[in-house]
This record gives structure tokens, sequence and C-alpha cells, in this order.
């Protein structure tokens, strides 16, 4: 175990940046597409509730590794060439908003009916009554399950290696196979899937406690 | 300033208002009675647009409500509610509560939003709460900050719709006196209620509705001494009877 880390010490940490650099964009920009989804999937307008939820159950319903592939093969046909990392985050944004999208709009709907009532009784408008009472409310009730799909992300992310994604999974592959050490490698890129997921699931639990005890 | 004209309103299949004619006239304070399902709480709706109409007109202030080209948050500035279950904001306080749509809506000054609330905290006793969050106060004390959140739009009219049913019975006086107090300083009210002696101390004319209808529509203290549909006289029965 000692072996690999000194032999391939440097790659290992390359691959663990790329897994954090991916998780980190995917993250950012999912939460922003997945939060407006969510709020157009609830929408009065139906084309626009409509189209959200087309790309909701579509994203949702089809395997993260079809969407990277298809980024990864079939984009570059059509389009322009990209690499696996790209692709790779590209695809982990689309599969992942999806699901952020599911966990705001269940966030939305768990706020009592009479919350909107109440508002535009007093003349707000429905997209004032969203923003000043709706979705402080909803935002509680969204972030332990968004947490969860945090880490799921942080996890998801090792399909990078299936298009070579330069991500830890990808360098613990290419270090197994060289070295035929297969437990150790793979057991020290777990290691370092838990250095990122750990901390997220213990500031994920503070902020539900603290969430509770506001209540 | 509130006119039901032929006014149908359909769940699917189910027949919720039929065929009703109202008017409401300036400073009246209407009450509204009947059994469960009997419609009143849906007629109530309807007059600040939380619940749509299939046919006839419904004018507030000579405005068709339910036409394409009316602008319902105009309406629904002048048309204040209070719910049954006060549906207070709980991620804000009392004051922030009260103020939220005079500041939003009507643009007015923080400041000067605050200093009204505050006046109107005052009126219904419970000034010494501002600062506090909806969880920590009890039900009657919900629904008084919810008629001076209605109050801070200053409408033209205020609905009610039962606004004592979900309440322990110790505090419904308290919230019935500040509705008394309104009534006697001229506020429009129309009133969905089961409380009786409120109706008939305050209220300047009853409408007793069943099955979607409008089945009487009169002076408050002729309606109870003599009521004339027999549905109307066993349901005040009941009622009475329980009191």
């Amino acid at each position: 175990m000692i072996e690999i880390l000194t032999n391939y010490g440097d790659i290992l940490l390359e691959g663990f940046i790329n897994t954090l650099i991916a998780s980190l964009i995917a993250l950012v920009i999912s939460l922003i597409i997945g939060t407006l989804l969510g709020i157009f999937q609830v929408s009065t307008n139906r084309l626009l509730a409509g189209l959200a939820n087309f790309y909701v159950q579509l994203f949702l319903n089809i395997p993260l590794l079809i969407i990277v592939l298809f980024f990864y093969v079939v984009f570059p046909m059509l389009f322009v060439g990209v690499n696996g990392f790209t692709a790779g985050i590209i695809g982990l944004t689309i599969y992942t908003s999806a699901f952020i999208a599911e966990t705001v709009r269940a966030g939305i709907l768990g706020v009592p009916k009479g919350q909107m009532e109440a508002g535009l009784s007093t003349g707000l408008t429905y997209s004032e009554t969203m923003r000043y009472i709706i979705l402080p409310q909803a935002i509680k009730i969204v972030i332990p399950p968004l947490g969860n799909q945090f880490i799921n992300l942080v996890k998801n992310s090792s399909v990078l290696a299936m298009v070579a994604g330069l991500d830890l999974m990808y360098y613990g592959d290419l270090i197994a196979s060289e070295t035929f050490n297969t437990f150790d490698t793979y057991i020290i890129v777990a290691l370092f899937y838990l250095i990122i997921t750990l901390p997220l699931t213990y500031t994920m639990q503070y902020v539900e406690r603290r969430l509770a005890a506001n209540d | 300033m509130i006119e039901f004209k032929d006014v149908n309103k359909y769940y699917g299949e189910f027949h919720a208002l039929k065929n009703i004619n109202l008017s409401f006239k300036k400073g009246e304070v209407a009450v509204v009675i009947g059994p469960s399902g009997s419609g009143k709480s849906t007629m109530l709706r309807c007059i600040n647009g939380l619940e749509d109409i299939n046919e006839g007109q419904l004018l507030v202030n000579d405005v068709d409500l339910h036409a394409k080209d009316t602008n319902i948050n105009s309406i629904r500035k002048h048309v204040g509610m209070v719910f049954q279950h006060f549906n207070l904001y709980p991620h804000m306080t009392v004051l922030e509560n009260v103020t939220l749509a005079p500041i939003k809506v009507l643009k007015q000054d923080p400041k000067e939003a605050k200093k009204t609330a505050e006046k109107l905290l005052d009126k219904v006793n419970m000034l010494d709460k501002k600062d506090s969050y909806p969880t920590q106060l009890s039900g009657g004390q919900k629904q008084r900050i919810a008629i001076a959140r209605g109050l801070a739009m200053n409408p033209e009219v205020l609905l009610f719709d039962e606004p004592t049913s979900a309440l322990d019975p110790e505090t419904i006086d308290d919230v019935l006196d500040v509705m008394k107090k309104l009534a006697k300083e001229g506020m429009t009210m129309i009133v969905v209620t089961h409380e009786m002696g409120f109706a008939r101390e305050v209220g300047d004319r009853v409408i007793f509705m069943a099955n979607g209808e409008v089945i009487e529509d009169r002076n408050a203290r002729e309606f109870y001494e003599n009521p004339q549909d027999p549905r109307a006289k066993q349901f005040l029965g009941k009622i009475i009877h329980h009191v």
C-alpha cells in the first residue's frame, strides 16, 4: 500500500483534484439549473412546466453512463469534439440537475398551500409570493435531501473513468492494471473518496441540526 | 361594492355555486352561515380570485373580476382575507408578517410600514409580540396578527373564512372582540362563521347557504327570530342547541 502511494502518489493526487473540480463544477451548475427546473415544474405556465417535466423525467430515467457516453462519443460526431473530462462534467450536470429539480419541486410542494393563498390575497404576485414566502420555507425542507444529492454527485463522478476523464477512479484503474495489486489500489481510491464525502456528510448533519433548532 | 350576478361554479361534475346573486355594500357586516359543503367558503374565496367562476359575473368596485384583462392583483390589494388556519409566514417575525405586503405591493417606506404595523398590532392587542415568530404564539394570537396583516393593506373589505373554527375555545373571544371592534368602526366585512353570538351582535345581515345556493338573505335579527326556509330552521336549531 505504501509502495503504491510513493510510486503513484502524484497521479492519485491529480485524479483526486480532478474529481474535486469535476464535482464542484457539476454541483454549482446543476444546483442553478435544477433549482430553476424545479420552480418551472410547479409553474402555472403549462408550457414551461411541461418542458421542465420532460427534461426531468428523461434524465431521471436513463443511466448516467449513457448520458456521459453520448457527450463523449455521439456529440463530437455531430458538433464539436470534447474531451472525457468535459463530457463527464456535462453528463454529471445534466443528470444531477434532474434529481435536484425533483428535490426542489418536492420542497416547494411541501410548503402548505395556504402560504401561497395568504401571499396572493395580500396582493403579492405569484413570483413575489414564491420569492418571499414559498422559497425561503422550501429551502429548509430541501436542504437534507439536497445534501444526499451532493454526496451522490461526488460518487457518481467516478463515471469519468469510463471516458478517460482523468479522475480518481480513472487513475485507480490505471494503477491497478499496472501493479496487479487491485485490492490495495481500490482501498486507497475509496479512502480518497471518503476524504470528500465524509466532511460533506458531517456538514449536512450539522446544518440539519441547526435547522431543526430554529423550528 | 361587490356584486355576484348569476354566478355558477363547478368542480368537475359537482355544482358548487348555483346561480348566486348577491351584493355587498360599503360599511356592511354580512355573516354567511350554512352547513359544511354549502359553498359559503367557495363563495368567499371567489371574491379575491382564489377560486375561479365558470359562469356569470362577479364585480368588485365595478371591475369584472374574472374578465381576461383584469389584473387580479390590483383587486386583491383592496380585498383583505383572514383564513381559518391563519397562514402566517412562519419564517418571519410578527412585524415582518404585517409589513411584507405594504412594502412590496404598496411600496411603502419600510419605516412607515413598521409604524403602521405597530399601530395595528396595538389595535389587536399583540404589540408586545411584534418580534416573536408565529410558532411561539397561540391560535388566537396568530389570528389577531392575521387580521392586522389584512388591515395593513388598508383594504376596502375584509373577508373572514371561518376565523375562529380552528381556535381553542378560550382564545375565540379575543379574536371576536377584535372583529367586533372593526365592525363598529365601519369596516366592510364578509364573515363565514358559526359564531351566532357575533352574527347577532354585529351582523347587519345573514346569508344562509345550503347545497351551493343562497337560501336566505335577510336582516340578522329577523333571520334569527323567524327563519323562513325549513333548512335554515333546522340548521339554527342544531347550532343554538349546541350553544
